[in-house]
């Protein structure tokens, strides 16, 4: 970040005129750097309490033997980094969390394009119609969940998905409980489809708005008819920028899913849910608040966010992160 | 846009800002003291309740702590009454200093003993300690020392709709091979046979050993890995596959609500739902043990409930041992009320238990019969890193065809590893 010090526009753009004078050493202006301290102070306070001494003290907690504790002092090694890795259970709920990344990415990025183009083309009634789309964007996972669970996909024959299924002579499902074949992926799925598609369609249409009319006109007048045509030629390729970070941001929240498989799978007074039901999040949960072991907990953490950070540095190479346009 | 209140200062405003901002944080990081503190006490307790359902118990449990705070005046007691994932909250708040000085819990782990979680609590049980049932004793109890004072028990077995059998033909199951066929013949129409949890485990999954006569554990080794185990679980795996199970229901095994709406026949649940059914179904249901299977099986009823200890990191530990002494050890109203006028549990002293009247008629005898015979549960030694292995195999098993034996076999080796180290305390 930097602060406004000198003249405004003295280092911006290309020179075109004559060679500036050699700037004069610049003032220091302390009332803006107190400012800047005093507002941000709490900030980076926060962050530093909350997140890298956190973070700094799972790191050493990964180290140590911490069943029951968050005390350091007990070293371990390397030992709960192959506990963790040993653990059948950890490298299923790792497979399970790719899988779901490879359906839910491509899923959601789709949707969310086709209905941002469909809604770009609306002549009236695009405010609405967006709003409508992004208005699950507001709900809580939580509460969705259980409106999945309890309402839509509840395993009684009066519910949503039962009642339709009757229409077509099919009988009552428990569409949660059967995990063969794993029917609870079809509650997953969705109920992640409904709440985020319309946050990645806004996404998509602040990309489209940036895209020049003329652009379409030129095509037009070119011979370039049909929409497909204009989609895959002009709208698809000037999208890439928003892709791109749609994409990036569709795969960490992948990784990163919790509450909807915690809170449609879990049964029972407390605890996490059963071994179909748990990507490495919900693993991690449970091995550190349910299992009280600490030290294993950090330890897939860091595992967790480096796979995060690799998978991030491979789809980016691959998708020409931060590359402009024509590299 | 309004501009600056006249008067107020810019530097002012953002002062005032902070003072706000500040003091909103703190307030937001405060527990919900519910209870009754005395203006002039010495010592002010924090006790944890999880949220019980029946209603009329929260306001009970703060009319205690201000009867005690009465008799007691250098002693406040504040009640925080937690909702939600009572477990994990407990859990983690002991971690730090500011954990509650008494909570609740199911049973004492031999980590919560080396880390000092709980305090050893045979001083004040005194006497009382030979009174307690043993099933309620055994899992708070580490070489010798009971750790927490069990505050009611709570019953578990199957309850049924009489007459949803008799229209099917059914008589009442004392096999788990008739169960499982009463279940099939049960489910008709919109009813399903049998509902032990919404993902068809919850209920029955330790109970299961006990069944077959056996156990998951013997002292510190894993003895769940055998043919009989395995062969009950293959069993019940038919119940799921022939679709018999309520599974996805509204609510879970805890409420009675699937058995009163009828959505099932037989339902796998606790004694302190026997007053909501009893008024809701009146005659129209018995309860019977989880049935036997095999030779060497037997029936089981499973020993639940809730057990208060001291937080051993408390800066008064005394004065929360003579508390807990009063409230669960010498106050026999406080226990028969805590115990009956909101659910049914059962008094854990036995002399409570046998006078307390509600308990020595009807349903609510039948009840404590089937408990006194054939009444059990897991040891303390049953910690969730022991039991988590076995757990995911079960689920295996019931839910994915998984071989039985060589899952619980697998599974058996992982507990081990886990139960050997755990702390010998």
């Amino acid at each position: 970040m930097s602060l406004r010090t000198g003249r405004p526009g003295t280092s911006a753009g290309p020179v075109t005129g004559p060679a500036p004078a050699a700037p004069r050493r610049r003032r220091v202006d302390w009332p803006a750097w107190r400012a800047f301290i005093l507002l941000t102070a709490p900030l980076v306070v926060g962050l530093v309490v909350f997140k890298y001494v956190a973070m700094g003290w799972g790191l050493l907690l990964s180290f140590s033997n911490a069943r029951g504790t968050i005390a350091l002092g007990d070293w371990a090694g390397l030992a709960n980094y192959r506990a963790l890795l040993d653990d059948p259970r950890f490298r299923t709920s790792l497979s399970m969390i790719v899988v779901f990344t490879l359906v839910i990415v491509p899923l959601t990025f789709a949707i969310a394009l086709g209905l941002a183009v469909l809604v770009n083309r609306l002549r009236r009634g695009r405010a609405l119609f967006r709003t409508t789309f992004f208005l699950p964007a507001a709900v809580s996972y939580v509460v969705a969940s259980l409106i999945w669970k309890m309402s839509l996909f509840s395993g009684v024959p009066s519910s949503a998905a039962n009642s339709l299924a009757a229409l077509f002579g099919q009988e009552p499902t428990a569409w949660i409980a059967t995990v063969d074949p794993p029917l609870y992926w079809v509650v997953l799925i969705t109920v992640r489809l409904w709440l985020q598609i319309g946050l990645y369609m806004i996404l998509f249409l602040a990309g489209m708005q940036e895209i020049p009319g003329e652009l379409y006109e030129a095509a037009r007048v070119d011979g370039a008819a049909g929409e497909w045509r204009l989609f895959r030629h002009i709208t698809f390729p000037l999208l890439r920028n928003t892709s791109v970070a749609v994409t990036l941001l569709l795969v960490i929240a992948s990784f990163q899913a919790f509450d909807e498989f915690y809170n449609l799978l879990s049964t029972g007074l407390a605890g996490a849910p059963g071994p179909d039901g748990r990507p490495p999040l919900v693993y991690l949960y449970d091995v550190s608040l349910v299992q009280q072991d600490y030290g294993v907990g950090s330890a897939g953490a860091f595992v967790v966010t480096l796979l995060i950070v690799v998978v991030t540095l491979v789809q980016g190479r691959l998708v020409g992160l931060g590359r402009k346009d024509g590299e | 846009m309004s501009g600056p209140t006249p008067g107020l200062s810019r530097r002012r405003f953002l002062g005032t800002s902070l003072l706000f901002v500040g003091g909103a944080a703190i307030s937001g990081c405060q527990t919900d003291p519910t209870g009754s503190g005395s203006g002039g006490a010495k010592v002010t307790l924090n006790h944890w309740y999880h949220e019980y359902g029946e209603q009329g118990t929260r306001e009970a449990a703060m009319r205690y702590a201000a009867d005690y705070t009465k008799q007691n005046p250098d002693v406040a007691v504040k009640v925080t009454w937690v909702p939600g994932d009572y477990k994990t909250k407990w859990q983690s708040s002991v971690l730090t200093p500011e954990g509650p000085d008494i909570y609740e819990i199911n049973e004492v782990t031999p980590d919560m003993v080396a880390q000092q979680q709980v305090a050893a609590l045979d001083d004040i049980l005194g006497a009382a300690k030979g009174e307690l049932n043993e099933h309620a004793l055994s899992p708070l109890t580490h070489g010798g020392k009971a750790y927490g004072v069990p505050m009611i028990i709570d019953v578990m077995l199957l309850y049924y709709r009489k007459s949803l059998l008799s229209a099917a033909g059914v008589q009442p199951p004392k096999t788990l091979t008739e169960l499982v066929s009463a279940a099939k013949a049960l489910t008709r129409g919109k009813t399903k046979g049998i509902f032990v949890g919404n993902d068809g485990l919850a209920g029955m999954r330790n109970l299961l050993p006990f069944s077959v006569g056996q156990n998951v554990l013997t002292g510190r080794r894993v003895s769940y890995a055998t043919p009989e185990i395995a062969d009950a679980f293959a069993l019940v795996r038919r119940m799921f596959t022939d679709k018999s199970m309520l599974l996805g229901y509204a609510t879970e095994w805890y409420d009675p609500g699937a058995l009163i709406t009828g959505a099932t026949a037989i339902a796998w649940g606790g004694l302190w739902a026997l007053p909501q059914i009893k008024k809701e179904l009146v005659d129209d249901f018995d309860l019977i043990p989880w049935p036997a299977h095999g030779p060497g099986g037997k029936p089981v009823v499973i020993l639940g409930g809730w057990s208060q200890v001291v937080n051993g990191k408390s800066k008064h530990v005394a004065e929360a041992k003579k508390y807990i002494q009063w409230l669960w050890l010498q106050n026999n109203e406080v226990q028969q009320d805590w115990a009956l006028s909101y659910g049914f549990h059962v008094p854990p002293r036995a002399g409570l238990a046998a006078q307390a009247e509600p308990l020595r008629s009807g349903p609510a005898k039948t009840a404590i019969d089937l408990l006194n015979q054939y009444g059990t549960r897991t040891t303390a030694l049953w910690a969730p890193t022991v039991s988590k292995p076995y757990d995911d195999a079960v689920s295996d098993i019931v839910k994915k065809n998984a071989d039985p034996m060589a899952t619980l076999g697998a599974a058996a080796q992982r507990s081990q590893e886990a139960l050997d180290k755990l702390p010998t305390v």
